[in-house]
């Protein structure tokens, strides 16, 4: 249990889709994640955006500028260390 | 120097005119209308937020304040600065008394401040509107927990809009239930096709036909920003080929926002395009602030081409000097011009836009502009540049906010900043400065400090030396150090100041005459704050010229210098005021509770009932809780003499809730008073026994000071005897205390002791029946008190003071001020009044409950909360949960509906 917090409050693989297809040229404004285009089972496009975060603090920054641009977020999914 | 950014509390001029949207302003109307708390209007950035909310505003010409919030407002005293600026421009008087506190360094809790405006609010009654636009800025729980507060006890007539892209975080689920919130969100905010179909055609002159109308208002889902950089685009089409566009747009799947501006920008010509960029970093524009961006003459042509163009580009104010960028335009801009420019070329950039806003005076801006673009030795220049004129007017609290947006390397490499800093905290922390929690942090930045002076070579402004000697010179004051360290420091700190330097005199001699105090020095204390006085004018170090000023007044009135004193308080209150100019000084509110305690002592108690309004008022603002305490407690004599003993407890309980008090003295002057408003109620006396009770009387065998408590104890004891005569009389105990007080007031040169404890002794003898010892006692009592001016002091001894004056006058002891005192006194009358029904008393069912008690208890039976009581009735949460206790036990209910349920059987409520 103690392990798993620890990770959890470290470094951490995320990925979160938004609504919309976003230009590549977008990673370096997203702390260099990568951008990939995507479509949901429901058959609307997404981006799904992967990406090593520092902390939570990172991520909440990240989805705060996602905010201000108007994205609708779809899915934020940690990606657990195997 | 400008404290806020006057283009923040301006309400956003409409662009052209906006789409009118009828069933969304209608709604507004209804909710205000209402008599809605809050109108929440809550969707992403460019839905058309802050142009619905100023359409609505302007069309129904409702007086309203306006605040755009930024990241910067997350600082509480910003925020709320900001927000009582605003209201100013409703009503010049509003918030004018916070305004004073914002200045200097308070720890005025956040709730005060929310108090003081909800107070002034209240005052001024007039229907208003409060708009905060843009607030997910605020991200400070802090802030947050503010105007949640404000929010609850908003009166009536006020509204408050909040605009955000995410949802703030208040308990609204209550607003909810209780239907006071109208709701605004992106589903209420889209464009429908209709609307799109205006804001394309009519307003951008599209010509487009109902099919690609539709078709843009499917693929943009109706929001507004979308729309209209859809629009844009469109032009740069020819006619023939904007179908074609809106097809291939309207099937793909690209984030709206940045395919258009990618159309829309390459179709710019190259100099506006540079424009663009080059101005994107910019949070507010202005012709000549672009022109020094770009490096051309003239930059209006360009601007105003672009608000022509619809190009996401609002005007301010209205003269058509300010504008800023839609904010998803810039920041697409700044995502943009990162891609296509160096860092260095950026950093440039900000550079331009510091140096420009600097040289304006525009000094908070160019902060702001140093600190996004992390350029921190230049912030940090920029504050040194700045602190000496933040010292002279005391503008300690937005010194502190700057201090801390720096990072900590720039303050521990600057000697200047680490001493500021340590300042800072100091004031902040003052509280704490005996439990040694803050010491060792100051210590260090200090350390800090002198080490960097040390061992550099380099030339440091001199003035810095002498800064840090006063600041160690307060740092040991406010850590209670040893009076001798505390004189050294203070002699040695003037000692080193070169002759012609003012600058921290003041500071200096006020910590001199303090330490004097302390080591019984009372002719060199005196003459150490006459300096600071003088010094202090000399230098409009106005905070040191106040404390200086009280301090005089208090040492010549415990000689018993009263009119002097009085004096000196209203010459020293005269002289801060004229240096001031116009502006309030929170400190002058001990002057002000001294003054009223003088006179109080003086008899003359409406001049003193004033004082002690005006110092608390000012003194709400700032950090001074022993001469606030001081204030209730005498004030609550003076209410007490008059017969309002209800008023009276009231006072002595808000004395008690200055928190970081010990209550036990207030208790003291507590039972004092019950014995004195037992002549009219004997059941006062109860409680005054009670008090009894719980101490002991043993200390009054070993106590030679002045101690209230001692005399309270005295006092009641007495009391007791006159209305009980029961069990055996300590004689021995008492007259041996006084007579010891006695002699003790007499060797320690203190008047007001004197007396008190005279007249204790001359009470005691009436009562032994012993009158020619009573009489040679009144006697002494009256010639102390003809020489120094006493005179309220008779009058709280109360009516059966009355009548041994008539006795003294009878007897030709000091008749004509025998006479004199004898006329003071309110409601005289000379009969057998006083001690008689005690007994009954005490079969009582309950105790009546007051005047107060009784309207906190209908506002619970209404299920009114403690806060919203405390709105209601004008006074601290604090109080109200004092208030509800006394319920409890008068009622003997063990919980709020218990007591409403006792109440109401009891035909109370």
């Amino acid at each position: 249990m103690a392990d798993h917090r620890s990770m959890l409050y470290g470094p951490s693989q995320y990925i979160i889709e938004v609504y919309g297809r976003l230009n590549p040229n977008w990673m370096a404004h997203f702390s260099g994640m990568q951008l990939k285009d995507g479509t949901r089972s429901a058959g609307y496009a997404i981006t799904c955006m992967t990406g090593q975060v520092t902390d939570q603090a990172e991520l909440y920054g990240l989805i705060g500028r996602m905010r201000d641009l108007g994205l609708v977020l779809v899915s934020i999914n940690r990606l657990d260390e195997s | 120097m400008s404290q806020i950014i006057p283009t923040k509390i301006l309400i956003p001029p409409l662009n052209g005119n906006p789409i009118p949207r009828a069933h969304l302003l209608d709604r507004l109307s209804a909710g205000y209308a209402r008599g809605n708390v809050l109108t929440l209007v809550s969707a992403f950035a460019g839905s058309g937020k802050t142009t619905l909310i100023s359409s609505w505003l302007k069309e129904n010409n409702f007086p309203a304040a306006w605040v755009s919030l930024d990241s910067a407002d997350n600082d509480p005293t910003s925020f709320w600065r900001y927000i009582t600026a605003a209201f100013q421009t409703l009503e010049p008087v509003l918030g004018l008394s916070i305004q004073a506190a914002f200045d200097t360094l308070q720890d005025m809790s956040l709730e005060a401040v929310v108090q003081s405006v909800i107070e002034d609010l209240t005052r001024f009654g007039k229907p208003s509107i409060l708009v905060l636009d843009d607030y997910h800025a605020i991200t400070n729980s802090a802030v947050h927990a503010s105007v949640s507060c404000f929010l609850e006890r908003l009166p009536p007539k006020f509204h408050l809009v909040i605009s955000t892209r995410e949802d703030p975080p208040f308990p609204l689920s209550r607003l909810r239930a209780s239907l006071r919130i109208s709701e605004f969100r992106y589903g209420d905010l889209r464009f429908n096709a209709d609307e799109a179909g205006q804001l394309l055609n009519d307003r951008m002159d599209t010509r487009l036909s109902e099919e690609e109308i539709l078709m843009l208002q499917e693929r943009t889902e109706g929001w507004a920003a979308g729309l209209q950089l859809a629009a844009l685009s469109l032009f740069s089409f020819h006619p023939s080929d904007r179908f074609e566009f809106i097809q291939t747009f309207a099937g793909d799947d690209r984030y709206v926002f940045d395919y258009l501006m990618e159309v829309v920008l390459m179709r710019q010509p190259p100099e506006l395009r540079d424009f663009l960029f080059k101005t994107s970093i910019l949070d507010r524009l202005c012709p000549s602030l672009c022109s020094f961006m770009l490096d051309v003459p003239d930059s209006s042509p360009l601007l105003a081409r672009l608000e022509s163009q619809n190009l996401f580009i609002f005007s301010l104010d209205n003269r058509r000097v300010w504008y800023r960028y839609h904010h998803l335009f810039s920041d697409l801009l700044r995502h943009r011009l990162s891609l296509v420019t160096a860092r260095d070329e950026r950093i440039t950039l900000y550079r331009k836009a510091i140096l420009w806003h600097e040289k304006q005076g525009l000094f908070s801006e160019a902060l702001q502009y140093a600190l996004s673009s992390q350029q921190y030795d230049i912030a940090s220049d920029l504050v040194e540049r700045n602190i000496w004129s933040t010292y002279y007017r005391s503008e300690t609290q937005l010194l502190y906010s700057w201090l801390k947006a720096l990072p900590e390397e720039c303050l521990r490499a600057r000697p200047l900043l680490s001493a500021a800093y340590a300042n800072c905290l100091l004031l902040v922390h003052r509280e704490s400065m005996h439990a040694g929690q803050y010491v060792q942090l100051i210590d260090s930045w200090l350390n800090s400090a002198e080490t960097l002076l040390a061992e550099s070579s380099q030339l440091y402004d001199p003035r810095i030396t002498h800064y840090i000697d006063k600041i160690r010179i307060y740092f040991a004051l406010f850590r209670n150090a040893d009076p001798h360290e505390l004189m050294a420091l203070s002699l040695s700190g003037l000692a080193r100041l070169p002759a012609h330097e003012v600058m921290f005199r003041s500071a200096m001699t006020y910590s001199l005459g303090h330490a004097c105090v302390l080591l019984n020095n009372t002719a060199g204390a005196l003459d150490a704050f006459r300096q600071a006085v003088d010094y202090g004018e000399q230098s409009h170090d106005l905070f040191n010229m106040a404390g200086a000023v009280e301090r005089i007044a208090d040492l010549l009135y415990r000689q018993g210098s009263l009119l002097e004193a009085v004096a000196i308080c209203r010459d020293g209150l005269a002289k801060v005021e004229k240096l001031a100019g116009g502006r309030m000084v929170p400190y002058t509110g001990s002057v002000q509770i001294l003054l009223g305690s003088v006179l109080t002592d003086l008899g003359f108690f409406t001049e003193a009932e004033a004082a002690l309004t005006t110092g608390q008022k000012l003194l709400h603002l700032t950090y001074s809780p022993a001469s606030q305490q001081k204030g209730y407690v005498t004030l609550a004599y003076i209410l007490a003499s008059g017969g309002k003993t209800p008023q009276a407890l009231e006072a002595l309980m808000e004395a008690k809730n200055i928190s970081s008090l010990d209550g036990t003295i207030v208790d003291a002057h507590r039972a004092r008073l019950l014995v004195l408003a037992a002549e009219n109620d004997i059941r006062h006396l109860i409680e005054a026994d009670k008090w009894l009770e719980k101490q002991d009387m043993d200390i009054l065998s070993h106590v030679d000071e002045n101690n209230p408590v001692c005399h309270a104890i005295v006092r009641v004891r007495i009391a007791k005897h006159q209305y009980q005569s029961a069990g055996t009389f300590p004689w021995p105990l008492l007259e041996d205390y006084l007579d010891r007080q006695i002699l003790a007031s007499q060797k320690e040169n203190c008047p007001k002791w004197q007396l008190e404890v005279l007249l204790l002794a001359a009470r005691l003898r009436f009562i032994k029946q012993d009158r020619f010892e009573a009489m040679t006692l009144m006697e002494q009592a009256l010639l102390l008190a003809e020489k120094h001016g006493f005179s309220g002091i008779f009058i709280f001894e109360g009516r059966q003071m009355a009548r041994w004056l008539q006795s003294a006058s009878s007897l030709h002891i000091c008749r004509s001020l025998a006479d004199h005192l004898l006329a003071a006194f309110p409601d005289l009358s000379v009969d057998n009044t006083g001690p008689s029904d005690m007994r009954d008393a005490e079969h009582g069912l309950h105790e009546t409950l007051s005047q107060r008690e009784l309207e906190v208890l209908r506002l619970m039976a209404y299920g009114a909360a403690n806060s919203e009581i405390a709105a209601r009735l004008v006074i601290s949460v604090n109080t109200v949960k004092t208030h509800i206790n006394h319920i409890l036990n008068k009622l003997a209910a063990s919980s709020r509906l218990q007591a409403v349920a006792r109440a109401r059987d009891l035909d109370l409520i």
